[in-house]
């Protein structure tokens, strides 16, 4: 065998080892081919883009608010409310009666002179009232918020005697909501016959004592008799309720001496 | 521009195929055959012959690996033209040198009376060039079938010139057991 032979048989060596040892070097690189974008491709691509840009619009804007928000409230205490699903009565006091300005619903109890200093008015509940409350004092409900919504409620719940003319107990109420702004609304709704029991005796009382001019529901049926009015920008509500021994009480005249107690 | 694009130029006889093929693959023909002709001129002329050949061939070949097909001509036709050289004393390169090396192992003079099957040649060899590590292949094949010069494959492969010679002659000794073996007479 020559050493041509061998050279020639080399020359026949299956290609991929000749391939394999070629100086790359020595081939031109292929250019890349750019294909011009389609149309549809474009729009993926544009749509794609929006969507990141979107995104990382929302997550600035994100970032900044809540950037904001921290910087702003820092040094803010954050309030701890409670809610509960039973209403906690307590003895008041000042701390608490400023805890009405905080939510949720707080009920608390008090006398009505307790109520009278921290809301700053007169009740109006003469000597003869004053003296009747005995038992359970001033719930005082509702909330008071930043001055826009005062209290909404002041309820007294007292028992009361009524003497040695009767016997059995009468459960007396007295509800009274202030800064409402359409009171005689809300006893157009109050008294509304469709809501009342059917059995109710719907009338009005003038009092010629202080020419307080109430709306009256009595249920004889059930021992039951409310008044309604509205005096000095406060709506009222009485209503009275029990039983009696003696056939000869009437809630209602009962009720219209209540009214004719206030000053 | 692709192997295969440019073969469509083939096929379709556009005359851009050969100036794509001398833009893509011309400094690879010059390389193989200028390691055989030692001559820029002679090999100018056998890289044009390239592509005259491969303008003939295609169609009807339509030849895969684009590269390896022209480097086969190249090489034919630079051997070709190295004989002729040498009948008329001219020429140089890597040729000389290649054939020395291989005088290790091989008689210079044409045995007649061994005919011996060029298609049982080339399947051991390329049985021995698919046992041997991919980079003592590389060197082998760099050596023997581009003819690259000895310094030039140390560079290439970042070893020193020592070490190619020493990596060809343990190589080319692997080749001659193979080929005692397998019964061809060298």
């Amino acid at each position: 065998m020559t050493q041509k032979k061998i050279l020639s048989v080399l020359g026949q060596v299956d290609e991929k080892y000749i391939e394999e040892a070629a100086p790359v070097k020595l081939v031109m690189d292929t250019p890349a081919v750019i294909h011009p974008f389609r149309v549809r491709g474009k729009l993926k691509t544009a749509l794609i883009a929006a969507v990141i840009v979107a995104l990382a619009c929302t997550t600035v804007a994100t970032a900044a608010f809540l950037y904001h928000v921290y910087i702003t409230n820092r040094d803010t205490a954050l309030p701890s409310y409670e809610v509960t699903a039973e209403l906690e009565k307590q003895t008041i006091s000042s701390d608490a009666l400023k805890e009405l300005t905080q939510m949720p619903y707080q009920a608390y109890k008090a006398n009505h002179t307790e109520a009278e200093n921290y809301l700053g008015i007169d009740l109006l509940i003469s000597d003869q009232l004053d003296n009747a409350i005995f038992g359970e004092g001033v719930d005082i409900q509702g909330s008071y918020t930043k001055g826009e919504r005062p209290i909404t409620a002041i309820t007294l719940y007292s028992k009361h005697d009524p003497g040695a003319t009767v016997s059995g107990y009468i459960d007396m109420t007295i509800y009274m909501s202030i800064g409402t702004k359409k009171p005689y609304e809300q006893i157009t709704q109050i008294l509304n016959p469709e809501l009342m029991e059917k059995n109710a005796i719907l009338s009005e009382y003038v009092s010629e004592v202080n020419g307080i001019d109430a709306k009256f529901a009595v249920y004889k049926t059930v021992g039951y008799a409310s008044a309604y009015f509205v005096d000095n920008g406060i709506l009222y509500s009485i209503s009275v309720g029990g039983f009696a021994e003696e056939d000869n009480i009437d809630f209602a005249d009962y009720l219209k001496g209540l009214i004719d107690s206030f000053e | 521009m692709g192997d295969e694009r440019i073969v469509d130029l083939y096929w379709a006889r556009t005359e851009k195929a050969i100036s794509e093929t001398a833009h893509k693959y011309g400094r690879y023909c010059h390389y193989i055959a200028y390691n055989i002709l030692h001559s820029d001129e002679d090999s100018e002329e056998c890289v044009n012959d390239t592509y005259l050949k491969a303008w003939n061939s295609i169609p009807p070949q339509r030849p895969i690996k684009l590269s390896t097909f022209l480097g086969k001509i190249t090489r034919n036709l630079a051997l070709d033209r190295y004989k002729y050289n040498s009948r008329e004393k001219r020429g140089g390169g890597q040729i000389p040198l290649v054939i020395d090396e291989l005088a290790e192992f091989a008689s210079e003079a044409d045995p007649a009376t061994h005919i011996i099957d060029d298609m049982v040649l080339v399947d051991c060899f390329n049985r021995f060039l698919a046992a041997l590590p991919t980079e003592t292949r590389k060197i082998f094949m760099r050596r023997y079938w581009y003819f690259s010069p000895i310094k030039e494959i140390a560079v290439d492969f970042s070893i020193s010139e020592s070490n190619v010679k020493m990596t060809l002659s343990r190589t080319r000794n692997k080749l001659k057991q193979l080929l005692d073996k397998e019964g061809f007479e060298l």
